[in-house]
């Protein structure tokens, strides 16, 4: 290696310290495409935890299918608030620009796939809701899945529509 | 052995990538993080959209770091929950304010990893694309040579780059991208909408992630399956044109077309732009005329 002149010269003659951060890096490129390219059923237990864990400190998300196979439906989430006179305030999580309602997205679809937190979550939200509604009688929380038709039904007419997935009431005494 | 090291590593292109790759990076998740922190206790707080005490045993990672744990030894000290989440915070824009003047930069690379790593752990729920590819460069710039271009190491240090590290670097991260784009795009071709052309209606026409009513693409499906074929191409041959030195221009020019569609019809602007930044980086430098052969030599 040449390191001083042309800049763009290059003589294969590697020092021992970056032979070593070349293997290291070509290591960590294997680990990482064992969960990419989703061959990790062929690792036997023990190593693929080292693995997983190695591959989530690292580059976080090494399973790179976004939108695939197929786009799913969009998720949303509805919080209702009622004060003593059953009036009804639409509760909206705050969201001060695009890129934070976009993480809150995010955290609907995780909350679609989570069927066992879904109760402790929504309690979080309501928690939240309450905090500026401190006189609300109930809360209602929906959780709705929308429903896109295709291409060639919406040409025939069929309008989106949303598919409630989730519903769950909190009332104070 | 060094026929195929020499196979790997000897490239034309400008030794400044490692410089410009490390301010572009750092910035890039400097504007991330301040266009997050309005909500940053929303987010990240004990008593965020989603408390810690739920999020953290669903959604983190036990084994890796998280803010409840700093939280625990400094509560006793008087540092309320809430104060650690702005201590991790500012310990981040600190790193990456240092990464990005290159200032004992892979000292600044390796605490900026820490804390975004601790960030997303806390945050996990609430992560997408643009976080991934925030960390992996974070997790890159670690073995950035020292005294790389445009960095104050440099400048009081008066010692050449390794050149040799960088070259090294490149590489992986080029393999690194092929493999993102390669396995995207074969997952992709797992799912009939992508082949039928509704992928690219519902990626557009959904609340989340439309920006305009493009609702008239059902009158014309078949432009809607070329968009859906032609993200299919992009992305699995990927490999193979962005190599191929001939053929890297177009293919650069294609996938930052598809990440500026990304970014202006589906609002993923952030996820678009990290995406184009990692591009240009490590294939598109010596593309433009600034960063061209005898522009580096000369400034060099």
């Amino acid at each position: 290696m040449k390191r001083e002149g042309n800049l763009f010269e290059y003589d294969a003659d590697m020092t021992l310290k970056n032979k070593f951060l070349f293997g290291f890096l070509l290591l960590h490129l294997g680990v990482i495409s064992i969960i990419s390219f989703d061959i990790e059923r062929n690792i036997p237990h023990p190593l693929l935890q080292v693995i997983k864990w190695y591959s989530t400190a690292t580059v976080l998300q090494a399973k790179y299918g976004f939108f695939s196979p197929n786009v799913s439906s969009d998720p949303s989430v509805q919080i209702l608030v009622y004060d003593s006179k059953n009036k009804v305030h639409p509760f909206h999580l705050p969201a001060a620009n695009h890129e934070i309602a976009l993480r809150l997205h995010t955290s609907y679809s995780a909350f679609a796939l989570a069927s066992d937190a879904q109760d402790l979550i929504a309690r979080s939200w309501a928690a939240m809701a309450w905090e500026k509604y401190p006189d609300a009688k109930r809360i209602i929380i929906n959780a709705y899945s929308y429903q896109l038709p295709t291409m060639e039904q919406y040409v025939k007419g069929v309008k989106p529509s949303y598919y409630r997935y989730y519903q769950t009431t909190f009332e104070t005494n | 052995m060094n026929a195929y090291l020499n196979l790997c590593l000897k490239n034309d292109y400008p030794n400044s990538w490692t410089g410009i790759f490390r301010i572009a990076i750092s910035t890039f998740a400097l504007v991330q993080i301040l266009v997050l922190y309005p909500n940053i206790l929303e987010i990240l707080g004990y008593n965020g959209y989603i408390q810690w005490l739920i999020s953290e045993r669903i959604f983190s990672t036990d084994t890796l770091p998280h803010i409840i744990l700093l939280a625990s030894v400094l509560k006793p000290y008087g540092i309320s929950e809430n104060q650690s989440v702005y201590l991790v915070t500012y310990f981040y824009l600190f790193s990456l304010i240092g990464l990005a003047i290159g200032y004992q930069t892979r000292l600044m690379a390796f605490f900026a990893f820490i804390a975004h790593l601790t960030l997303i752990n806390t945050a996990n729920l609430y992560a997408y694309g643009v976080e991934s590819f925030t960390h992996l460069s974070l997790f890159y710039c670690i073995f950035i040579p020292k005294n790389t271009f445009f960095s104050l190491d440099k400048y009081y240090h008066h010692t050449a780059e390794d050149f040799e590290a960088g070259k090294i670097l490149l590489f992986i991260l080029r393999i690194h991208l092929c493999i993102v784009y390669c396995t995207t795009g074969i997952a992709k071709m797992g799912g009939d909408q992508w082949w039928n052309g509704e992928a690219t209606w519902r990626a557009l026409c959904q609340p989340q992630f439309a920006q305009f009513d493009l609702t008239f693409l059902a009158q014309i499906p078949w432009f809607s399956k070329i968009l859906s074929w032609s993200t299919l191409l992009i992305e699995t041959a990927y490999p193979l044109f962005i190599w191929y030195p001939k053929t890297r221009r177009y293919w650069l020019l294609a996938t930052l077309g598809l990440h500026a569609g990304i970014g202006i019809f589906m609002g993923l602007r952030l996820f678009a732009t990290i995406m184009s930044l990692l591009n240009l980086c490590v294939w598109g430098l010596d593309l433009l005329p600034i960063f061209n052969k005898k522009a580096v030599q000369d400034f060099s």
